[in-house]
């Protein structure tokens, strides 16, 4: 049994929709596991019933091997973090982290070394006596992250907590977190709906849509090999096409005709749907290659992204910047791939 | 525009204020009775409020009354507060007028039926009579203080104490009344000025055993203009500015020292 387990979790808000729908997880111990997805997908619904927030319409929680459903808030000993960070505002720092330890009767002495050595560890030291909000975003993220590390949580729940910060900070938060969780270990469940951010900081990431789980998987596998045409679209810059597979290992695009790839030997035949990476694709050298029209150029300086259709299909290649000198609009270019960089969704392979 | 709204501005603190400043001289006057201007000044009418127990009992009367109207009250509307921000139910709309009522109802109607209804729970002339008939009157303003503050705290103040170990009471005193302190305070002020000069309620059913300062009034000056009256007028007003004046003096005070 995994450390963290979600089974069938449900919430009906009373939507149109349910905000969770059948939700089924399981979270090893020490793990990083990232909630990704667009807004108003159930991550927070989700996070929520995991600290005790919000009641599940059906569907059970276990931790550590223990249903927890029917366990207050203050008596999970979950961590969380919120996108505003809620530091008490009439709190010192100090005072802020150490407020868990108070609550669990923790003697003086010790609340004073745990809170110094968590205000170390985010490397806030110096601002033990400040007020919350005369610190930065940043900084006041790293306090509320040490007040929700303090009293070492079986699990820490972080939603959105890089929201409100600038680029260059957020960046620097991401591997601030990713260092302060190798160093203590704590399972940890990330809510982002930036997916750049996922792909970087997770052992695995949960993709949400519309209340249910999409996929489950490492980043790279994730990226790879998506199982629905929601993931392929939304996890990386991607081109989901409409194709068919005849049989034979064939894959023809309707009003292009067949195309180079190597399909799974599990591959059904008929209609289905593939996903082709932008950036597997390159120009080719001969002429028999497929005509791709170029009908528009975005450059990103380190590369550049063509927009145009192969045939009369829409298609998007990503080049490097050196192979993208003086393209045109409306230029026609051959065009090809590696046959094993399309991926049939819902496919192993 | 400027001017004029200036100029209208006065006017209305002159049309206001100029009651204050006809009772304040009156309450210093040697004058033997109501007289304006008065004739000379001295304290004569302070020295014969404060020795005179008929005066000075309706003043820890109100004091009392209004204390524990206060007191009353808070412990009534946080509770209907934090259930009528924080939860959804049938019928929750109904309850929020039902709540409202006592600002709808002319004061007049509520003490007549005051009146009636605790003759026979044997709670007239008695401080708990006038106490609960008081936070009747208090409760919709204080209520409605508290829920604006209510609405415009974030929610994760407290599910960031829960989440930290907190039971939701521990919370509540730790956490969220801390940081709604303003609201808090200003319905508290409110209920206890509301009820320290209330007259209508106060009249009908405090009677002599706990009247209060308003109602002596009323009473002593339907015998005879008796000059004490401004001073009890005065004594009245002078609460009222020193609670307003305590709770700013505390927030310029607060804000002096955090800079
Ligand atoms: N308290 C609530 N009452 C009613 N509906 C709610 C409530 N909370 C969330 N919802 C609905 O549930 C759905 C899921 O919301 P949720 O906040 O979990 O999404 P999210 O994935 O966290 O989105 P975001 O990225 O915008 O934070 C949404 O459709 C939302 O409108
Ligand atoms: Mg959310």
């Amino acid at each position: 049994m995994s450390y963290l387990s979600l089974q069938n979790l449900r919430k009906d808000y009373g939507g149109k929709i349910f905000a969770v729908d059948d939700v089924s997880l399981a979270i090893e111990k020490g793990e990083f596991v990232t909630f990704l997805g667009p807004s108003g997908s159930g991550k927070t619904t989700t996070l929520m019933m995991i600290a005790g927030f919000e009641q599940p319409t059906s569907g059970h929680i276990a931790l550590a091997g223990r249903a927890i459903d029917p366990v207050p808030p203050h008596k999970r000993n979950i961590g969380v973090v919120f996108q505003n960070y809620a530091l008490f505002p009439h709190m010192s720092v100090a005072r802020n982290v150490g407020f868990p330890l108070r609550m669990r009767g923790v003697p003086k002495a010790e609340i004073a070394a745990r809170v110094a050595r968590l205000l170390a560890i985010v490397e806030l030291g110096a601002f033990a006596d400040a007020e919350p909000r005369r610190l930065s975003g940043g900084q006041q993220q790293r306090v509320a992250l040490a007040r929700a590390l303090v009293f070492e949580p079986d699990v820490l729940l972080l939603d959105e907590p890089l929201g409100a910060l600038d680029k260059n900070l957020r960046e620097q938060m991401q591997i601030e977190i990713r260092r302060i969780h190798r160093e203590l270990g704590v399972t940890t469940i990330y809510v982002t709906h930036d997916q750049t951010e996922a792909m970087t900081m997770s052992d695995r990431i949960v993709v949400f849509n519309g209340g249910k789980v999409e996929q489950v998987d490492a980043p790279l596998a994730l990226y790879r090999r998506p199982n629905t045409p929601f993931v392929a679209g939304f996890v990386g810059d991607n081109n989901v096409l409409d194709a068919t597979h005849a049989g034979g290992g064939r894959i023809e695009l309707p009003g292009v005709g067949p195309i180079a790839a190597a399909l799974p030997s599990d591959c059904p035949t008929g209609p289905l749907k593939i996903a082709l990476r932008p950036e597997s694709i390159r120009l080719a050298a001969g002429s028999d290659a497929p005509a791709f029209t170029v009908q528009g150029i975005v450059n990103y300086g380190d590369s550049v992204v063509l927009v145009g259709a192969l045939g009369t299909v829409p298609l998007k290649i990503r080049l490097p910047a050196v192979a993208a000198s003086n393209l045109t609009v409306g230029q026609i270019l051959r065009i090809e791939w590696s046959p094993d960089a399309v991926h049939v969704i819902g496919t192993a392979r | 525009m400027r001017p004029t709204m200036i100029l209208l501005g006065i006017a209305v603190a002159v049309f206001v204020a100029l009651p204050i400043f006809i009772v304040l001289p009156m309450s210093f006057s040697t004058s033997p009775s109501l007289a304006f201007p008065p004739p000379g000044y001295w304290l004569g009418h302070y020295a014969h409020f404060f020795r005179d127990p008929t005066w000075t009992g309706p003043l820890i009367n109100s004091f009392i009354v209004a204390a524990g109207t206060t007191l009353l009250t808070m412990l009534l509307v946080t509770p209907a507060a934090f259930t009528m921000t924080r939860h959804d139910f049938r019928g929750k709309s109904a309850i929020n007028v039902l709540l409202l009522t006592p600002v709808i109802v002319p004061h007049i109607v509520i003490a007549v039926g005051y009146f009636t209804y605790f003759a026979k729970l044997g709670l007239l002339q008695t401080y708990l009579g006038v106490i609960l008939a008081h936070t009747c009157l208090t409760s919709p303003l204080a209520f409605l203080t508290v829920s604006a503050g209510l609405k415009g705290l974030d929610r994760n103040y407290e599910r960031a104490a829960q989440s930290l170990g907190a039971p939701p009471i521990v919370a509540f005193f730790v956490v969220t009344l801390p940081v709604l302190r303003a609201a808090f305070l200003v319905s508290a002020l409110l209920a206890f000025v509301h009820s320290f000069d209330e007259t209508t309620v106060a009249l009908f059913i405090s009677g002599r055993d706990v009247a209060t300062l308003p109602k002596r009034m009323f009473d002593a000056i339907r015998l005879q203009a008796d000059p004490v009256l401004s001073v009890a007028a005065t004594l009245l007003f002078g609460v009222v500015l020193a609670v307003f004046a305590a709770s700013f003096l505390r927030k310029f005070f607060k804000a002096g020292v955090s800079r």
